[in-house]
């Protein structure tokens, strides 16, 4: 009995296949993509196991083990870098997670429309700002001698004089905050392109069910874009254990380090000042891993939870 | 004017509430990124030194072109402007095209192995080989050194492909599919006819990401090109900006203190107005993409 | 114009090139250059009699045949500055006397500053060129050895780069400064060997017009140096009827010549250079000693600390960008601060208010020192590195050669050619201020490769500076006289380590580093007391202080 309905679901599957053979046409290019410029450099993998050395090449290096795993995680600073790390990252996505989708709401909610696209390009420039001259201009806006940001305070009682960039307490906020500013417009693009398919028949309808706006926007566009939420929120949490190092990196100075080292920012350091292909890697694959599995629970909890999921 | 007053006072008073406070979320979001991408405007006319010790505020002060004047007669700008947009057309019309497709065919719950392929590409997102052999495998294709390495690098992306699948599976559902097909139409038919028309949002979203990947990457120059005719603009930004950063660093290898401070001097000049030269044609893109955001037009017709 | 005429030349070279049937192909694919290199390398050892070297030991250039190593083509990559605006390394007068005069064509691949590391290591990885140059470090050597041509091979310097050699062998430690532990020769020195006004790096200065209007002089002691700083807060010292935005005292800590480090000097703790770690360690009778558990850093951080409190020293410098700091001292609102000469940060009147200061005495008994070293080794030890799969060594040392064979020759390669901006006089080189440069054009790095990537230049063979207080050289050398007496005279050896070393003081580093300056800013910031210091001690022990501390003595002492 079994076997026959073996047998059957794969002549189904097979017959799927053939009906459905463009598809896995349309799928070539990015799966030949991804082939060569992402399997086919795989094996690099193997020197987080190794004792890397250029000359000696990917295959020929000695193999160590987990030698580069023990020595990070007997670092002194190993779980400061990773309770940090996890931190800012939890903040980041705590914040910068709903603030991009509010924004679209907002946005999508305005009837003028040239109001509409001016609020939406401001918004989305700040992305296109690199770290260096993000950090910079923090460091101006924010500075206790003259920055304007000071002034505004003082004007509110405040001393006037925080050092909010020499302040490991702050480093949190600043870090987060900042990136809200840069990203919320860009981020939010996604889900303003998403509302753009909401069905305005259901909005009709509402309407003439008496729901006023905040309903509406509750009961009927936030449902629409809920599946690309879902997604979003996945592949937030995945990378969940990677913050980029370049903007900590330039924000870092000695008086916030206790916040402020992360994984990335470590790494980079180190590679500073010597070419730890091994150790670089080693960390990269540890991280990886967690924010790899991550995924796949979150991905799992979705899947039960909502009709979304990545598979 | 008269109708529209009209559905004003129509308005509810918790529909007024709401108005009024997202839009003033809205002024008070758009005031706080404006003021800083002002600033850099201004910044780029101003003398580095008032910048740089608060007391420019909304206004230039100690008015330069200085910034802009070493930008434009630098003729390796313009080389490089001419290269970055080459590679930024030809590569997102590329990437577009297999994102789109791709995430369609990864879209349709009737495709066997899609478990497994969505799993694939995922994967890509968080193990890499690294660099060395990402060269190697580059260098053995011989794409060393071309323009053709810095058109595909980067073009297909997991997390593109992600996004448009779940964009087509919320947005074309698989009666749709179904429906045509009892009306004779193909795979082909269906994806060209319906599936591409229903997707405007999605592929304008897919045009600009890619775009703007394109135009603000510089990685895969910085290791593959040798020749510095083919350089992107981004690279060469890159290389003005960070030298001043870097030197402290070059200091231990014996470069000379002169030599840095002009640099450093330099950069600061040119730091604002690079900015604004190198992202004003990519932030022209967007207001073209909204186009596309247009409601209605959805399944509620369709269906219908 | 004279770049005209250069390119011009250089168009005439290329179209001779062509015609003699060995034009290369510069923009084949990576593969195919190569190849193309060594069969013509192949053919050039032929070419390669005995008769040649013979001459070169007269240890004149001129005494090379022309064309002995005819047809010879040779890659080499090498760093191009930023400011090199230069549209091919061909085209720089020394390297074309150097082709014309030993025929050896060279393939430049050039390597753009912000690109060098990715670089560095694509080519590491398969696409080695026949050498490197002044694109190298220490590190990379020391990981990938076998990669580099060992140049202690018998006799081969002697026969094929005997004025290199000399000139090798003529500073102290001769060929020992660039021979690795396992004894081979993986590099050779290039850049200026020794430069005075490198000695001290950064020389604090102080605003002597605001001194002037106090009536007061250049502090001598830490009490006088707060008098001094208190003064200039309280009063309206730059006139602006804002009497409290003057900056007594300014450190950057993103400025690789103001970092807090060097304001300890008063307190006897120096480095050999002007960076953290360097000041973690002195050498005192042949011991290395460590400097963070003394009492005097301690009061170091303590006086700072009060400082900060009263608002005497700027504590943004922790965080400020390089480009704030700059601000700052243009703004003309800071009364002492550390700087190459005061000059390269405001205009020259506004530069003539300030004076180089000593390092007070901040206890006594206790004698201040001044960061920086006598007699520096400035030359890099890592210039010129061949690859070990070079297929002619022989042409490539000779061209190196050629370029060392004089002192005119080697500034030519360093500066651009004779008369621009240097010009030698009663056979000695000088400087020579040099005006007819086009708008925007660094004339040195353009024409020349600049002085740290070019043949070893000697301390005899330095360009005399002329005395005149216009000379920005010279003005810096008056500085460096105030100071220089203050210079420490026990240094670390010179000398390459094995990377396995290295590494073991680089993991102990990464955790110091964070440790100890995150405990000197917060010191300064927020004060010290028994328990942070003491605390501060433990950590120091926890985080292997004292085992680095016994890894210098034991570089120190040769061990490997």
């Amino acid at each position: 009995m079994k076997q026959v309905d073996r047998q059957k679901a794969r002549k189904r599957t097979l017959l799927l296949m053939k009906k459905n053979w463009l598809l896995y046409v349309f799928l070539i290019p990015a799966v030949v993509y991804i082939a060569v410029f992402s399997y086919a450099p795989m094996y690099g993998l193997q020197i987080a196991f190794k004792n890397f050395s250029i000359s000696k090449g990917i295959l020929g290096s000695p193999w160590v083990g987990f030698k580069w795993f023990t020595t990070f995680f007997e670092t002194p600073r190993f779980w400061r870098i990773l309770k940090n790390t996890l931190g800012i990252s939890v903040y980041s996505l705590a914040v910068g997670f709903p603030i991009p989708i509010i924004l679209a709401l907002i946005v999508n909610g305005v009837k003028n429309t040239k109001w509409k696209k001016f609020a939406q390009t401001i918004t989305y420039m700040p992305h296109f700002i690199s770290a260096v001259v993000l950090v910079g201009m923090m460091s101006v806006f924010f500075s206790p001698r003259s920055g304007f940001i000071n002034t505004i305070l003082s004007w509110f009682g405040a001393s006037g004089e925080i050092y909010f960039m020499g302040n490991a307490d702050y480093f949190p906020h600043m870090y987060v905050w900042s990136g809200v500013w840069q990203g919320a417009g860009w981020g939010s693009i996604i889900y303003i392109a998403a509302l753009s398919g909401v069905d305005q028949t259901l909005h009709e309808a509402a309407m003439i069910d008496g729901a006023n706006k905040l309903k509406r926007v509750l009961h009927v566009d936030l449902p629409a874009i809920m599946p690309t939420m879902v997604i979003m929120l996945i592949m937030n949490f995945g990378s969940l254990m990677s913050v980029g190092y370049e903007k900590i990196y330039l924000m870092q100075n000695s008086l916030n380090t206790t916040t402020s080292e992360v994984i990335s920012t470590y790494v980079y350091k180190m590679g500073l000042q010597q070419q730890q292909y091994s150790y670089s890697a080693a960390i990269g694959l540890f991280n990886n891993v967690i924010s790899f599995t991550l995924l796949v629970i979150v991905n799992k909890i979705a899947g039960k939870l909502s009709d979304s999921s990545l598979w | 004017m008269y109708k529209r007053k009209r559905k004003k006072k129509r308005q509810s008073w918790d529909d007024r509430i709401y108005t009024v406070i997202t839009q003033a979320l809205l002024i008070f979001f758009v005031i706080i990124v404006a003021y800083p991408i002002y600033f850099v405007v201004v910044a780029s006319v101003t003398d580095p030194a008032y910048v740089n010790n608060g007391t420019v505020l909304l206004y230039p002060k100690g008015f330069t072109l200085l910034g802009y004047q070493k930008v434009f007669t630098d003729n390796r700008i313009w080389i490089c402007y001419a290269n970055t947009i080459y590679y930024t057309v030809l590569g997102t019309g590329l990437g577009t095209c297999a994102t789109v497709m791709g995430g369609y065919a990864l879209s349709r719950k009737d495709l066997p192995g899609r478990g497994i392929l969505m799993k694939l590409f995922v994967f890509t997102m968080y193990f890499s080989g690294g660099t060395i052999p990402y060269y190697l495998v580059v260098k053995n294709l011989g794409l060393v050194d071309t323009r053709l390495i810095l058109i595909l690098a980067g073009s297909v992306s997991a997390y593109n492909i992600i996004v448009v699948r779940s964009f087509m599976e919320s947005s074309i559902p698989a009666e749709l599919f179904d429906a045509a097909t009892i009306d004779g139409c193909g795979n082909g038919t269906f994806f060209f006819r319906i599936v591409l028309p229903l997707s405007k949002a999605v592929i304008a979203v897919m045009v600009m990401f890619i775009a703007v990947s394109y135009w603000n990457s510089y990685f895969n120059a910085m290791i593959f090109i040798t020749d510095s005719d083919k350089y992107p603009l981004q690279l060469y930004l890159r290389q003005l900006l960070l030298t001043a950063s870097v030197s402290s660093n070059d200091m231990a290898a014996g470069m000379d203190r002169e030599a840095i401070t002009k640099l450093e001097l330099m950069v600061q000049v040119i730091k604002y107005g690079v900015i604004v030269v190198s992202t004003l044609p990519i932030i022209c893109v967007y207001p073209f993409i909204q186009k596309y955001f247009v409601k209605g037009v959805m399944i509620g017709s369709i269906k219908g | 114009m004279k770049r005209k005429t250069l390119a011009m030349l250089l168009t005439v070279a290329m179209m001779t090139g062509c015609l003699a049937g060995c034009g290369n192909e510069a923009s084949t694919g990576e593969s195919g250059t190569r190849e193309s290199a060594v069969a013509e390398s192949a053919g050039g050892e032929e070419a390669t009699g005995e008769e040649e070297p013979s001459e070169e030991a007269s240890g004149n250039g001129e005494g090379i045949a022309v064309d002995a190593y005819a047809g010879t083509t040779l890659t080499i990559a090498v760093f191009k500055h930023t400011l090199d605006s230069s549209d091919d390394f061909n085209e720089k007068p020394g390297f074309k006397a150097a082709e014309e005069a030993t025929g050896v064509h060279i393939n430049w691949i050039e390597v753009e500053q912000g690109t060098e590391s990715e670089r560095k290591t694509t080519m590491l990885t398969g696409d080695m060129p026949d050498a490197f140059l002044g694109l190298l470090g220490e590190g990379d050597i020391a990981a990938n050895m076998d990669l580099f041509y060992d140049l202690s091979e018998e006799g081969l310097l002697e026969t094929y780069a005997p004025n290199v050699l000399a000139d090798h062998e003529s500073i102290e430690g001769g060929l020992q400064n660039v021979t690795w532990p396992d004894g081979s020769i993986r590099s050779l020195m290039g850049g200026i060997q020794v430069s005075y006004n490198d000695d001290p790096s950064g020389i604090m200065v102080i605003n002597k017009a605001w001194l002037d209007k106090l009536d007061m002089d250049v502090p001598t002691t830490a009490d006088e140096f707060y008098t001094v700083m208190k003064a200039f807060k309280e009063n309206d010292m730059n006139g602006n009827g804002d009497p409290n935005d003057e900056i007594p005292l300014e450190f950057c800590e993103g400025n690789w010549a103001a970092h807090i480090c060097n304001l300890a000097n008063p307190w006897g703790i120096a480095g050999e250079q002007p960076y953290d770690t360097e000041f973690w360690r002195m050498v005192k009778n042949g011991k290395v000693v460590p400097t963070l558990t003394t009492d005097e850093f301690r009061a170091f951080l303590e006086y700072y600390n009060r400082m900060a409190e009263e608002g005497l020293l700027d504590v943004e410098g922790f965080s400020q960008t390089n480009e704030q700091y700059y601000s700052k001292l243009k703004e003309g609102v800071v009364g002492c601060y550390i700087a190459w000469t005061p000059r390269s940060n405001m205009t020259r009147e506004e530069a003539d208010n300030w004076v180089a200061m000593p390092p007070f005495t901040a206890i006594e008994g206790v004698k201040p020192v001044k960061t920086g070293e006598r007699d520096r080794l400035t030359a890099g030890r890592t210039v010129f590195v061949a690859s070990a799969k070079c297929e002619n060594i022989e042409a490539l040392l000779t061209w190196w050669n050629y370029l060392s064979s004089s002192t005119e020759m080697k500034y030519t390669v360093s500066a651009g050619e004779k008369g621009g901006t240097w010009d030698i006089e009663d056979g000695k080189v000088v400087e020579r201020v040099f005006t007819e440069v086009e708008e925007g054009v660094d004339y040195g790095y353009t024409y020349g490769v600049g002085g740290s990537r070019c043949p070893l230049i000697r301390k005899d063979e330095l360009a005399v500076l002329s005395a005149d207080m216009e000379n920005d050289n010279y003005y810096r050398q008056t500085m460096v006289d105030v100071v220089w007496d203050y210079l420490q005279t026990e240094y670390m050896p010179v000398k390459f380590t094995d990377a396995e070393k290295v590494n073991e003081r680089s993991f102990m580093e990464i955790e110091l580093v964070d440790l100890v300056n995150n405990f000197i800013s917060n010191s300064i910031v927020n004060g010290i007391t028994d328990e942070t210091w003491n605390t501060f001690q433990e950590q120091l022990e926890a985080n292997q202080y004292p085992e680095w501390i016994a890894w210098w003595q034991k570089y120190y002492d040769g061990e490997f």
